[in-house]
């Protein structure tokens, strides 16, 4: 007894002091003071968290929500209003829905302020408070998104040009640059898009519930003859092609998928995700004849399905309210989150490509990586060399996450050099619009979208050829915002496993996602934003 | 240990400010008043003077503290203040301190009912934590100079945070308990 005792003594001695390590820390209040100036954010800022504005006259708004806007000199909030006595002397209760709205609310002039007051309590037992995006009202199709909230319209601006009959979405941008820590150039091909003489245009939307932050859209051109198509790697290289071959053999789990993949018409070849392990794989094997000696290069027109779409939107209802303080930590440089984030969508990967050598070996030629459900990308893989015959590839890739509309092979003549244009001209609803023309083309203050916000690019062709491939580049980033139907999901031990042991929560996702698969995308397509 | 620590927190409650003053640290956030401060001001020959200054500290403005009293408004020079205590909110320790003690009532249990003090000995690590928390939080609820903080660290909360606003008068100034 007495040894056991003095075990146990010892070890909560150990545990004791090892509490006052890491949690003993006093009560304290963080309070800072910022002046108009330095709270003109450059991004929308929303928060749930009181301030307290003081105003040059001495009276006090203390707020218990707010907005500003990039673009506008004023603080909207609801909250109290004081005089310098600090007698009250009116109410704008807090509504969530209203503040979003912008009604009931205080129009607050920045340049009436004084200075604005925000406080941090540390070392208080509970959660620490941060800054979220919380809180839009849904306005998607009740019925759609009531039942399957994690169905409906998501991700990154999107973009529509000319097909020869109308404007058609062709192109999503950035779809991974779910923060400005993952912004990154994105290429895309717009490979319905015709010419409609020397100007050409480009309508981006915003049909999404987030904001997003586009640094540029410029076109990339090459000019191009007869059926010459040019094509784009994942390194950004360009080059022409002539001979595009549909493949002899398709054979996928299902069995032959040939129709589907032949040509690039909307019809898709996809699978549905494993009922038992989300990160399963599966593969396509490829044949093609070919009698050419030239370099070689594999086209494939794909785009994601909604499953990466799913898990996204999940991961947000897990963290509920503490998103902000999980962005704010990636922002902040904390590469373990970002790594943990990232491991997730390692886990599903791309699309592999592999090669049979004359051994019988299959070879990794390159890996498509381009995340994005909206828009079909064509990307073009250059093969190792090949002697002509029967040539073998094999596509790798989870289960249930791609939906490939086109493969072919095809010969590579040259590398080409693109032409870049930015835009020469901006419209708004019809309107002439030079702030978002210096946004697009400024490198310090990027063009700023807010949910159904549409511009139209248009850009003037270079008169040396009467038809040119086409590639738009854009970079940025965007912010989703919180849904409310995602908050009641809240669930912080979901989001360590789905974070900490992807592999192992992949697994246990599974059934749940199996249940929303088969009406996902037609949900997705209903949702009131988008119109395919 | 939790004697001496009950002893400590005893000494330090401050028995002149008002009870409305000293809220719970999460209403810092939405008070509106300014926090209440206790001057000792180098007392010179001028029986008119006090050396004791306690009020709620209305802003600083060309380091002049304003602080108002239950009786006026005072405005000290930033040169005369020889010692400063402002409460930001009310002392948490004692919540820790009760925490602890129920948390030990187990322990004395056992070791009365079972006659065995081994039972305390279980208790000790529990008592220091609770202990040593709560003594470090006896002064966080403070700011104090020049024994901890500079002068400049008072003045954020003040009433009027960014000075004296234009068109105030600040001697009409009422305290939060008079407050109409």
């Amino acid at each position: 007894m007495r040894t056991s005792f003095l075990y146990s003594v010892c070890i909560l001695l150990f545990l004791s002091f090892f509490l006052l390590q890491i949690g003993c820390k006093p009560t304290k209040v963080v309070r800072s003071l910022q002046y108009p100036s330095q709270f003109s954010p450059d991004t929308l800022q929303y928060s749930v968290n009181a301030i307290k504005v003081h105003m040059k006259d001495g009276s006090l708004y203390v707020l218990a929500g707010f907005i500003t806007f990039p673009d506008k000199d004023t603080l909207i909030g609801q909250g109290d209003l004081f005089n310098a006595n600090r007698k009250i002397i009116s109410t704008r209760p807090f509504n969530e829905v209203q503040l979003a709205q912008v009604k009931e609310v205080y129009k607050i002039p920045f340049s009436d302020i004084a200075i604005v007051e925000t406080n941090t309590l540390k070392g208080v037992s509970g959660k620490l408070l941060a800054m979220s995006l919380v809180g839009v009202p849904s306005v998607i199709t009740a019925f759609y998104c009531l039942s399957n909230p994690k169905a409906c319209f998501g991700s990154c601006p999107t973009f529509y040009a000319w097909n020869g009959e109308n404007m058609n979405l062709m192109a999503e941008g950035f779809s991974s640059s779910i923060l400005r820590k993952f912004e990154k150039r994105d290429i895309d091909m717009l490979y319905w898009s015709k010419i409609r003489g020397q100007n050409y245009e480009i309508t981006v939307k915003n049909e999404a519930l987030e904001t997003h932050v586009i640094r540029y859209a410029d076109l990339l051109v090459i000019p191009k003859k007869n059926e010459e198509r040019i094509f784009a790697t994942e390194e950004g290289e360009f080059y022409k092609t002539s001979s595009i071959q549909s493949p002899a053999k398709c054979v996928g789990a299902e069995g032959d998928c040939r129709d589907l993949v032949s040509h690039m018409d909307g019809k898709e070849r996809f699978s549905q995700a494993d009922s038992k392990n989300l990160a399963a794989q599966e593969h396509i094997d490829l044949e093609f004849n070919t009698s050419s000696k030239e370099k070689l290069g594999l086209v494939v027109g794909a785009r994601q399905t909604l499953l990466t779409t799913y898990l996204f939107y999940q991961s947000m209802a897990y963290f509920g309210n503490t998103n902000g303080y999980l962005a704010s930590r990636i922002e902040s440089g904390d590469k373990q989150i970002s790594r943990k984030v990232e491991k997730v969508w390692d886990l599903l990967g791309g699309i592999e490509i592999f090669i049979q050598n004359s051994s019988g070996k299959w070879v990794k030629a390159n890996e498509i990586i381009e995340m994005g459900p909206i828009a079909t990308d064509v990307h073009l893989i250059v093969l190792p060399q090949q002697e002509p015959g029967n040539i073998k590839i094999r596509i790798k890739m989870t289960k249930g996450l791609w939906r490939i509309d086109y493969i072919g092979l095809t010969e590579i003549t040259e590398t080409v050099y693109p032409i870049r244009i930015r835009p020469s001209l901006v419209t708004t609803n019809d309107s002439i619009n030079t702030v978002a023309l210096t946004q697009l083309c400024d490198t310090v203050e990027p063009l700023i979208t807010l949910p159904g916000d549409s511009h139209t690019l248009h850009y003037t062709m270079p008169n040396l050829s009467d038809d040119y491939e086409i590639f738009l580049e854009t970079k940025g980033y965007y912010l989703e915002w919180m849904r409310e139907e995602w908050m009641a999901e809240k669930n912080m031990k979901k989001a360590y496993l789905m974070f900490g042991l992807p592999k192992l929560y992949l697994k246990s996702v599974a059934e749940q996602f199996k249940v929303v698969e088969p009406t996902m995308e037609e949900t997705f397509w209903n949702s009131k934003y988008v119109k395919k | 240990m939790l004697i001496i620590s009950v002893i400590l927190i005893g000494c330090s409650v401050p028995g002149e400010i008002p009870s409305n003053y000293l809220t719970n640290p999460r209403e810092l956030k939405t008070k509106a008043y300014g926090c209440w401060i206790e001057l000792n001001r180098d007392v010179i020959n001028d029986s008119v003077l006090k050396s004791k200054i306690s009020g709620e500290l209305i802003t600083v403005q060309n380091d002049t503290f304003f602080v108002l009293t239950r009786n006026s408004l005072m405005a000290i020079p930033g040169k005369e203040i020889k010692a400063a205590t402002m409460y930001l909110f009310k002392d948490q320790s004692g919540k820790y301190i009760l925490v602890t003690g129920l948390g030990l009532l187990p322990n004395i249990a056992g070791a009365v009912f079972n006659g065995m003090p081994e039972f305390l000995g279980l208790g000790i690590p529990f008592a220091i934590v609770g202990s040593v928390t709560a003594a470090i939080e006896n002064s966080a609820n403070k700011l104090k100079y020049p024994r901890k903080n500079n002068l400049d660290e008072f003045a954020i909360f003040a009433r009027f945070p960014q000075g004296k606003p234009l068109g105030v008068k600040l001697d009409k100034l009422t305290l939060k308990s008079e407050a109409p």
